[in-house]
């Protein structure tokens, strides 16, 4: 087994990232849809942390880090949307430098899904566009959607819905791929007879 | 339960119906096409939205600690800018700090922890990271378990550096095995497993780690990682 350095439970720097590290696919996911570039991603991504982190060290201990961080991202987002002085970029299917080795394997039909899905996003109203971001994208439940917005539950459930149905509808009208039912949906109904 | 297709697709696809509510809800979905359409068009468009989840960059990972590491507990700095004023947040003196320290101390703590190196497997398996670079080395075997070798990266791990051999089946299943001279280090949650070292879960992967020749199997399909280890092991490497 080769040495590795020893974990150190007092180290308030390693003990902010053991909680946090799970959470960076999320805070990611939910920078791309606020930011215009992966590049712009990233600097939110670290902006996020940075905040959390302060945070951190002022005493915060969230009872779960991923609506913690969320909140910490929208707001770092839209204080970068205000400071520039327009609102944030629209996503783009741009290239990141290292997704181009991505490139090798898939298949340009993903791409173009993933072109149309991303032009239907961006063309939802901004609250419908964030609560199925944060509850699609980055996988936060309809409750810790409306902790992390500041809404009701009944709202959040409602924005997700809707949100949801407009991307479908969008992608039918667009001739977007048929997606298929992910296994082990929750509430997946019996087969109709 | 008032009928309001709208609220009760929502509420059911949103898990917020107890479990005879729900029960109900399903039963009374056979025949309901107003309430059949309304959820069955919520998630097509939840599963194309989620077509969108990406795996950070291995590089997004390493500022993330980076930010906190360098920070020494007294972080400072303008959060607002652009992007070449961000790494203006980590003070000077901090970066000349951590310089020293790393120095002094050296190679005893050289090494990431566990989770940075699986980090970048993950990173190679869904090829999100630019440190991995394409590579000319062909495995020792070229099917394994029913999937074909379809290229080869390599990366480097605590200096040394390692081959990621892509397998695939035409059902468009994965898997990576990741082999290396020396051995990787456990990481915590690991469970011992036949056959080989160790079995981990994480971002949604399974890693295999088998002893014999040195590798990580990692994929999104247990089974499938489990085969393909058993067969690299019986194969020899």
């Amino acid at each position: 087994m080769r040495v590795t350095r020893p974990w150190r439970a007092d180290d308030p720097a390693e003990a902010f990232l053991r909680a946090t590290q799970c959470a960076v696919d999320l805070v990611h996911n939910l920078a791309r849809r606020m930011t215009g570039s992966p590049a712009d991603a990233e600097d939110l991504v670290q902006e996020t942390y940075l905040r959390a982190w302060r945070a951190w060290v002022a005493g915060t201990r969230p009872k779960r880090v991923e609506p913690w961080l969320a909140t910490v991202c929208l707001n770092a987002g839209r204080d970068r949307a205000r400071h520039t002085a327009r609102h944030p970029e629209l996503p783009v299917a741009d290239p990141d430098p290292g997704r181009d080795l991505a490139d090798v394997e898939r298949t340009a039909l993903d791409r173009v899904r993933v072109g149309q899905v991303e032009a239907a996003l961006a063309l939802l109203p901004e609250a419908q566009r964030m609560a199925v971001v944060l509850a699609d994208v980055c996988g936060l439940t309809a409750r810790e959607v409306a902790e992390t917005t500041g809404c009701p539950l009944g709202t959040a459930l409602a924005r997700i819905h809707r949100g949801r149905l407009a991307v479908a509808a969008l992608l039918e009208q667009g001739g977007g791929a048929r997606h298929d039912l992910r296994p082990g949906d929750p509430g997946r109904p019996i087969p109709r007879r | 339960m008032t009928y309001d297709p709208e609220t009760l697709a929502a509420r059911f696809l949103g898990g917020e119906l107890g479990r005879a509510q729900r029960w109900r809800f399903e039963r009374h979905l056979v025949d309901c096409e107003d309430c059949w359409t309304q959820v069955q068009a919520a998630r097509t468009g939840r599963a194309a939205l989620e077509s969108l989840r990406e795996v950070a960059p291995a590089h997004t990972r390493e500022r993330v600690r980076a930010t906190s590491e360098l920070s020494t507990g007294t972080p400072t700095g303008d959060t607002v800018g652009g992007r070449r004023r961000r790494w203006a947040l980590v003070p000077i003196t901090a970066v000349a700090a951590a310089t020293l320290v790393a120095a002094v101390i050296g190679l005893s703590i050289a090494a990431p922890p566990p989770d940075a190196q699986l980090a970048q497997v993950v990173a190679g398996y869904y090829q999100d990271s630019s440190a991995w670079a394409p590579a000319g080395d062909r495995p020792p075997v070229t099917e394994l378990a029913g999937l074909a070798w379809v290229g080869t990266r390599s990366t480097t791990l605590d200096g040394e550096r390692v081959l990621g051999h892509s397998y695939a089946r035409q059902d468009g299943t994965t898997v990576l095995v990741v082999s290396s001279g020396m051995a990787f280090a456990e990481p915590e949650g690991a469970r011992p497993v036949p056959d080989g070292d160790w079995v981990t879960e994480v971002d949604g992967l399974t890693v295999f780690c088998t002893r014999a020749p040195v590798s990580l199997i990692v994929g999104t399909d247990p089974d499938t990682v489990t085969s393909a280890a058993r067969a690299l092991v019986h194969a020899g490497g």
